[in-house]
């Protein structure tokens, strides 16, 4: 499997990125979002961890690679004077992992960093990859020979599901490991485009869809992650489900945020990864969590309501009864660990 | 415990190094070599094989220990975590588990794909018609 030909564009700012992007992600219509099988003419690259692989297997075969590599300005981990901190969207993982600020005020993020794949992969993938990370499936991420054989599926080329046969929606999976941990911190996310830079909530930019599985126009790019004062340190655990300790996407993912006084609970959050379109947090963990003391049946309840909101379908190795299980399992431990550290 | 390679309607499921999960340098054990000089009188200038022949004590060793910890046998490799859950629960709802009940290898009423993961069965695109394994098909004879 060789890449596809293109042009490598290399920016040296944001401005410069912003105004590449203009210029060749402006064929594709404007307004709605374009739907992903569409031929997209411009792809960003930043550690290449996914992108690379994806270009390999035809999955993507963009006329430009716009290179964000040299644009200093998006990288490092900057604490605000009001409290909070902003993290550029090129830092790599492993300084995150390795950040003795995060580490102290974040730990949830620090301990999902260091789940992601390899220390390899850690080095080169950034936090803004991670969160734009591409949804996975079994019949998506294949070769092109593969697919062809196979039959194209709704996410790329093709108008069929083979993981919900008849339907019309897309149901790969996002498989990244920060963002439950950045939901549950009620992170922001800074977005730059030629039509101007906005700043939403990370929660608005996944769509919960397969295909269109994330907020952002085809000529706008993730510039920055904002952590807010506000849910600075807080206790949190996360833990993955994988097949191997090293290298593996998750295979179901939980994130649990929690802030205590008195041996109850002040304010928890818990997030849930790979076993959904999207990212999200687990609806009414907190209200069941808050004002109460952590036993093993409280913890138990918000296993059961993980799980419950938990699709797990076979997009991914593992029997989807068998990832659900394990959501359960983990929102447990989760809490639990959360609670007595 | 990892390998397995899935087939799902003669495709297969697993082709790159990623899905199909070796074994890293972190979920491999300490393996400390013994390397005993003989003459092998089979082979050239009496070299013997290495490595293969002593893989095929560890998977009997494996499912031993799975039956000796929690009680019940795994027929087929890998032992992933999902299948022994898999087998405790039917263990445990005292249902007998019988993979080749009834089943005739020449004409297998209940078709086992890709060797019998539990990954996918019953999901998944519908067969084509002249599929031998679709059910009611009569077989369309090749014409000369």
């Amino acid at each position: 499997m060789s890449l596809p030909q293109f042009k490598l564009l290399r920016p040296r700012t944001v401005t410069e990125a912003v105004d590449f992007l203009g210029r060749h992600a402006a064929r594709v219509g404007a307004g709605d979002l374009p739907a992903q099988s569409l031929h997209v003419p411009i792809r960003i690259i930043a550690g290449g961890t996914d992108l690379i692989p994806s270009m390999r297997q035809k999955l993507f075969e963009p006329d430009y690679v716009l290179d964000l590599r040299s644009v200093a300005e998006m990288r490092g981990i900057r604490p605000q004077p009001g409290g909070g901190v902003e993290i550029g969207a090129l830092t790599a993982l492993s300084m995150i992992e390795k950040s003795a600020f995060l580490r102290k005020h974040y730990p949830v993020l620090t301990e999902a960093a260091a789940t992601v794949a390899s220390p390899v992969l850690r080095n080169m993938g950034t936090i803004g990859g991670n969160i734009c990370l591409d949804t996975r499936c079994l019949w998506y991420n294949q070769s092109l020979t593969w697919r062809k054989g196979c039959g194209f599926c709704i996410k790329k080329d093709g108008d069929l599901c083979h993981v919900a046969p008849g339907g019309p929606k897309c149901w790969a999976v996002f498989s990244g490991d920060t963002p439950p941990a950045l939901l549950c911190l009620n992170a922001e996310i800074e977005i730059a485009g030629a039509s101007g830079v906005r700043r939403i909530s990370l929660r608005d930019f996944y769509t919960g869809l397969g295909d269109n599985y994330r907020n952002l126009q085809p000529d706008e790019l993730v510039t920055r992650v904002f952590l807010p004062a506000a849910s600075a340190d807080y206790s949190g655990v996360y833990r993955k489900l994988r097949v191997r300790g090293s290298i593996d996407y998750p295979l179901a993912g939980v994130a649990v945020v929690m802030k205590r006084s008195n041996g109850h609970i002040g304010d928890a959050r818990v997030g849930i990864t790979a076993v959904n379109p999207a990212p999200m947090l687990v609806k009414g963990a907190s209200e069941m969590l808050a004002g109460k003391a952590v036993d093993d049946a409280l913890a138990e309840a918000v296993g059961d309501l993980a799980a419950r909101t938990a699709k797990p379908l076979t997009t991914s190795a593992l029997t989807p009864e068998y990832r659900r299980e394990m959501i359960r399992v983990f929102a447990k431990r989760a809490v639990l660990a959360a609670a007595s550290n | 415990m990892t390998e397995e390679m899935v087939w799902k309607d003669g495709m297969l499921m697993n082709p790159g190094m990623l899905e199909y999960r070796s074994p890293s340098s972190i979920e491999s054990p300490e393996i400390e070599p013994i390397i005993v000089e003989s003459i092998d009188p089979e082979g050239p200038f009496g070299a013997k094989e290495c490595s293969e022949g002593s893989l095929a004590a560890t998977i009997p060793a494996i499912a031993n220990a799975i039956y000796d910890a929690v009680g019940v046998r795994l027929h087929e490799s890998p032992f992933t975590p999902e299948r022994v859950l898999a087998v405790l629960r039917a263990k445990n709802n005292a249902k007998t588990l019988n993979l080749t009940e009834g089943v005739d290898p020449t004409a297998p009423a209940r078709f086992r794909e890709h060797g019998g993961s539990l990954c996918f069965q019953g999901k998944g695109p519908t067969r084509h018609p002249l599929d031998p394994a679709r059910r009611g098909t009569t077989a369309a004879g090749g014409v000369d």
